[in-house]
């Protein structure tokens, strides 16, 4: 089956080894991808990997996000993936108010604004496909995990709450939960604790990295659009399993 | 409720395109919410396209009217005559129109009165 995509998709994060692979998969589709990165760091990873990626730019502001992809692939994002998350892993008693202002200004607020910003421009062709990528930590997270688990929350609820208002509009969203996968800061968590997590998988393994990144590209594509304002577990059951059993 | 300039055939396409209406259906004085089934999506939609269409910022609660109600009753409290309350938020309309606006406002069950005339006149405005 051949996926659709009626415009570039925007991968707002997309210089983590699961944006880099999500790309190559959407380019493999036929989609235009243009990643958007925090540091050099990823710029150059995707540049490596031969993708497209939004230059630095003096505003780079949530809200220049839509005008900075049509330079670059001449059209507004039609569809939009959010991988980014800052590495922010504390005890909330141990976190410094400092960092959990910064906290809610880069894992909540400043997606809040790049949802809205890119929803907008949506809204002129009245379609858009949104994909929040989220974790089976949200729900279950583990000691030190608190903030990390609220802001993914966060996010859950800003890309369920676009599902309803803007569906009527032809701007559909849903976010995935994904388990641990052996990439980028999952790899490194793994290498400790990677029986264990075999273990509380039903499959007794962990999800091959492209097994995901296949069912995000369903997700990111129109056909999915039905996928509305929901929140999808793509843990291989994960979550649904009775801890300890 | 005549009306001049070109904003208001282009602000009656983008009307006309988001609710799916004859662009000749809708006069300067239909009403957004009354006569159109307007909700607060579709004022986002028009913001968006007269944001894309003019070049012009929108200030969704001046363009739309969303403090009207407020804005009367603050007036009240503060002894400020209401149609001056209403003149000073929104500059882009006429002094006839704010006195429209806050005596029909004052009837108890009035429905939203954001009118088409109402947004090309914030759009001619905004455009100046």
């Amino acid at each position: 089956m051949r996926l659709t995509f009626r415009g570039p998709v925007l991968l707002r994060g997309g210089g983590c080894e699961l944006g880099r692979l999500l790309a190559l998969a959407l380019r493999e589709e036929g989609a235009q991808t243009c990643s958007d990165c925090r540091s050099e760091e990823g710029r150059a990873a995707c540049a490596a990997d031969g993708l497209t990626v939004l230059p630095p730019a003096e505003d780079a502001a949530p809200e220049a996000l839509p005008e900075r992809c049509r330079a670059v692939c001449g059209a507004y994002p039609a569809h939009f993936v959010d991988l980014r998350h800052s590495r922010l892993e504390t005890l909330l008693a141990g976190a410094a108010p400092d960092e959990l202002e910064a906290w809610a200004a880069g894992d909540v607020a400043e997606r809040a604004r790049a949802l809205r910003a890119v929803t907008r421009a949506m809204l002129r062709t009245r379609f858009g496909r949104c994909v929040f990528v989220s974790s089976a930590a949200t729900e279950r997270p583990a000691p030190g995990q608190t903030l990390y688990s609220a802001a993914k929350a966060a996010g859950e609820a800003l890309f369920r709450g676009v599902g309803i208002e803007l569906a009527g509009k032809g701007i559909t969203a849903c976010a995935a939960r994904l388990p641990w996968l052996e990439l980028g800061r999952g790899r490194v968590f793994l290498e400790r604790r990677g029986e264990a997590a075999r273990r509380a998988m039903p499959a007794g393994r962990l999800p091959d990295p492209s097994e995901i990144v296949r069912a995000l590209c369903w997700l990111t594509s129109a056909e999915a659009a039905v996928v509305n304002a929901a929140t999808i577990p793509l843990d291989g059951g994960l979550s649904s399993r009775k801890a300890g059993a | 409720m005549a009306m001049e300039g070109e904003s208001w055939p282009r602000v009656r396409a983008v009307l006309a395109e988001i609710f799916d209406r004859d662009a000749e259906d809708i006069l300067p004085e239909t009403l957004i919410m009354g006569d159109l089934g307007g909700e607060s999506v579709d004022l986002l939609e028009i913001a968006v396209r007269l944001n894309a269409d003019f070049g012009i910022p929108v200030d969704e609660d001046a363009a739309f009217l969303k403090s009207l109600r407020y804005l009367l009753a603050e007036s009240r409290e503060k002894g400020i005559e209401p149609e001056a309350a209403l003149r000073a938020a929104y500059p882009h309309l006429s002094a006839e129109r704010c006195a429209t606006l806050a005596r029909e406002a004052a009837r108890p069950q009035a429905a939203p009165l954001l009118c088409a005339a109402d947004i090309a006149a914030y759009a001619a405005a905004a455009r100046k």
